[in-house]
């Protein structure tokens, strides 16, 4: 297998790496490879077994689901082969050797198919071409709902359906679903898909492949025996329809593709596009009953004249053995025949389904069922989830519980403590308070006491006052934080020629003398009264002594000798 | 080729109702891990705010505690006691104290010569939780007498001298607060003197 080039298209490897039958393994023996073709390219089946499968033009790789594991059946009218699919890796192939007619033995079909593949997958789809597996062209009704409408219809139903996801017209199913009933011919309930078809006289048609709805039930029952996953039923026509891209026809051509599908025959009839006008199944083929079948293919093409209103242009056979049949068949159809450009080999329809796209594919296993798996799996994760939510927070709360328990004993601990200390502290608060109400009135009694300062100075002002001067008056009053002091006072009676010089002596020199320790006093006011009445200093004569001494008593009264003093102390 | 266009089917109701009850459950797991977890750290939480506001509270309590102690050493109280024991003899217990202090100063007036006369204000009161103290403040007038045939230090200034040294050197607590001396050449005249008396008494 050759390595995928960045970008390009995966490359299918067709190994022998399991067990194949003998109607298989000469064909897959050896190294039997899909090459990854350049882009574009069309990739082709090389088997070296002496050119027995020829190369095919298969379906451009790129449609290929990105490394699918997954057992690719056929059940085509009775015969079962098997291709094992390990991610993109065809690993091995298997035909079962007898026919299988009845859905209840398709378990141990099953079962065989995986132990000769050895395939360790759990997914299986099934290319189905099966009598009851019919197709109907039904008219899709003209769509009267408004995009709004149409919008709250997919949100209801998708509140309604639990998170489905709302990919399609609710009230087109709920038509088809009503259309079944009349179109299925069959009892009991249908499974059904659907797909477009190519709008013809101004409607849109559909083509619904139907298929009784408990042997569909059966079909998933046996691949749930065989532990295996049913993630697809795909009718043979669909994989069929792949093939009208690659048939070198023009752009509006109308062809008719009719592939074997073992005793019947898959028709599809299109164009290049892809868009298909009808697709059915015709009893018989080329091989078995080859009469029936041109009766049928004439009728189709009929069919498709007259309710379509076209040609048919071209008729391509796609099977084993058509190469022998072209000329008969276009003698007897009139349309010319073709070999489809499309090699047909043994496993083309297992693999080819694996090309298509899920998107785009007829399913009758709904979506919802496909899902199924990945459901269980979201399920188990978000079980699993929950559950290691779950213990991590219950492991987080014990663990926090286990804090919680430390926590409290050391809260338990501490509120002990606490209470002890808070005893204690209104003890010492209460002792606390006495002491300093005590030591507030020792305070106030004891240390407040003031000394007899006043006492002290009038003691003190017995040295202090100069002998020229006569204090008549003392006045010492607390206030606040303060002595005032206050003193008054005249000259003693004096022969000086300058009683206003002696005067100013006398004065600053008991002025210094309070100024000075012990007492300190700050002179905040000292007037002598006979500095501001005396004039200028002259010499004293006779005359002014004589006069002084006979105003000797009178000076008591004389403001030139009088003097104040003012000051604070602490 | 259009897409073919595969569409939900009717889900029976009994899936619904399983849908429905594995998210209901899948949820309520979620929102009770949640809410277990959330209430556990929640209650964590709160109990560590409670421990951290214990602590605190015991810390604000020690280091008051230790103020407390270190304020009061035995020492100091007991330096306190004994200074608020001696406050009692420092006080006038009442009337009868007051008055015995008047007339221990009346005496001591007669050798000086003086002649006094004591006159009351408005007593002032503070309370204290031990004691209720009470100043009186009282203004002496004090006239000095001329006196015959005593010593010549013995004028009126030492006379008046002598007195406030008496008024200063009481053990009651007399705060003389105010001190008016008029003179002349004479000497002293007469002096008034504003004293405030002290009383109350102190708890045992």
């Amino acid at each position: 297998m050759n390595a995928p080039n960045p970008g390009a298209v995966p490359a299918l490897k067709l190994e022998s790496g399991g067990q194949v039958t003998p109607s298989v393994a000469p064909k897959l023996s050896e190294a039997t490879t899909f090459n990854a073709p350049s882009p574009g390219a069309v990739p082709t089946l090389k088997l070296d077994s002496g050119g027995h499968v020829p190369q095919s033009v298969a379906p451009k790789v790129e449609r290929l689901p990105t490394h699918p594991t997954i057992l690719s059946v056929t059940w085509l009218n009775g015969q079962v082969r098997a291709l094992a699919v390990h991610k993109g890796v065809l690993e091995a192939s298997w035909e079962c050797p007898h026919e299988v007619d009845d859905v209840s033995g398709f378990a141990a079909v099953l079962r065989d198919a995986v132990a000769q593949t050895g395939y360790h997958g759990s997914t299986v789809s099934v290319v189905l071409a099966h009598p009851r597996l019919g197709q109907q062209l039904l008219e899709a009704p003209p769509t009267k709902s408004t995009g709004v409408v149409r919008f709250l219809e997919r949100q209801l139903q998708m509140i309604l359906y639990l998170g489905v996801p709302p990919d399609g017209q609710p009230a087109l199913v709920r038509y088809i679903q009503r259309q079944v009933q009349n179109l299925k011919t069959f009892d009991g309930e249908a499974a059904w898909c659907f797909e477009h078809t190519i709008p013809s006289r101004g409607t849109n048609g559909l083509l619904l492949h139907l298929f009784p709805k408990n042997l569909l039930n059966l079909l998933a029952q046996g691949c749930a025996k065989a532990d295996l996953f049913l993630a697809g039923v795909v009718p043979a026509t669909a994989v069929l329809q792949s093939q009208l891209q690659h048939l070198p026809i023009e752009k509006d051509d109308i062809a008719l593709l009719a592939g074997d599908t073992v005793g019947a025959t898959a028709v599809i009839v299109g164009r290049k596009d892809g868009q298909i006008l009808l697709g059915r199944t015709l009893t018989g083929s080329w091989n078995q009953n080859p009469s029936r079948f041109r009766v049928d293919l004439q009728r189709t093409v009929l069919f498709v004249n007259q309710e379509f209103g076209l040609n048919v242009n071209g008729l391509w056979l796609f099977g084993p053995s058509a190469a022998d049949h072209l000329a008969e068949l276009q003698t007897e159809t009139g349309v010319p025949t073709h070999l489809s450009p499309v090699e047909y080999h043994d496993l083309y329809w297992a693999r080819d389904s694996l090309l298509l796209l899920p998107e785009t594919t007829p399913n009758l296993i709904s979506r919802a069922e496909q899902q199924k798996p990945h459901q269980r799996l979201w399920l188990k994760v978000a079980a699993c989830g929950a559950l290691l939510l779950v213990l991590f927070a219950v492991a987080t709360s014990l663990y926090l519980g286990l804090l919680m328990r430390r926590e409290r004993g050391e809260f338990q601990r501490m509120q002990a403590k606490v209470a002890e200390l808070q005893t204690r502290h209104k003890e010492l608060q209460a002792l606390d308070a006495q002491l300093a109400s005590k030591q507030e009135l020792v305070k106030l009694v004891s240390d407040g006491r003031m000394p007899p300062v006043p006492g002290w100075l009038l003691g003190y002002l017995g040295e202090a006052v100069p002998p020229e001067l006569l204090l008549t008056n003392l006045h010492v009053r607390r206030q606040e934080d303060l002595w005032q002091v206050k003193l008054a006072g005249v000259l003693q009676p004096t022969t000086n020629a300058a009683p206003a010089t002696l005067l100013s002596n006398a004065v600053a020199l008991l002025n210094q003398r309070l100024a000075a320790a012990p007492f300190n006093v700050k002179i905040t006011s000292a007037a002598d009264l006979a500095a501001h009445a005396a004039g200028p200093a002259t010499r004293p004569t006779v005359t002014d002594w004589a006069v002084h001494l006979g105003a000797l008593s009178a000076s008591r009264s004389d403001p030139a000798t009088q003097f104040s003093v003012e000051g604070l102390m602490r | 080729m259009k897409p073919a266009q595969e569409l939900p089917r009717l889900v029976p109701k009994g899936k619904r109702l399983n849908a429905f009850l594995i998210r209901l459950a899948l949820f309520s797991f979620l929102a009770g891990s949640l809410g277990l977890t959330s209430w556990s750290i929640n209650r964590l939480l709160r109990l560590q705010g409670q421990n951290k506001a214990l602590n605190t509270t015991f810390s604000r309590l020690s280091i008051e505690v230790e103020q407390m102690q270190a304020r009061w050493t035995s020492a100091t109280i007991e330096q306190l006691l004994g200074r608020y024991s001696e406050l009692a003899p420092q006080l006038f217990a009442g009337q009868d104290a007051l008055m015995a202090w008047l007339k221990e100063f009346r005496q001591q007036l007669v050798p000086l010569a003086l002649e006094a006369n004591a006159e009351f204000g408005r007593a002032a009161v503070s309370q204290t939780p031990d004691m209720k103290v009470t100043t009186i403040p009282a203004t002496v007038s004090i006239q000095v007498k001329p006196v015959e045939g005593l010593e010549s230090y013995s004028s009126s200034y030492q006379r008046v001298l002598r007195l406030t040294q008496y008024l200063g050197a009481s053990v009651k607590r007399a705060d003389l607060v105010e001190l008016d001396v008029s003179g002349s050449s004479n000497s002293v005249n007469r002096a008034v003197a504003v004293l405030n008396f002290w009383a109350g008494e102190p708890d045992p």
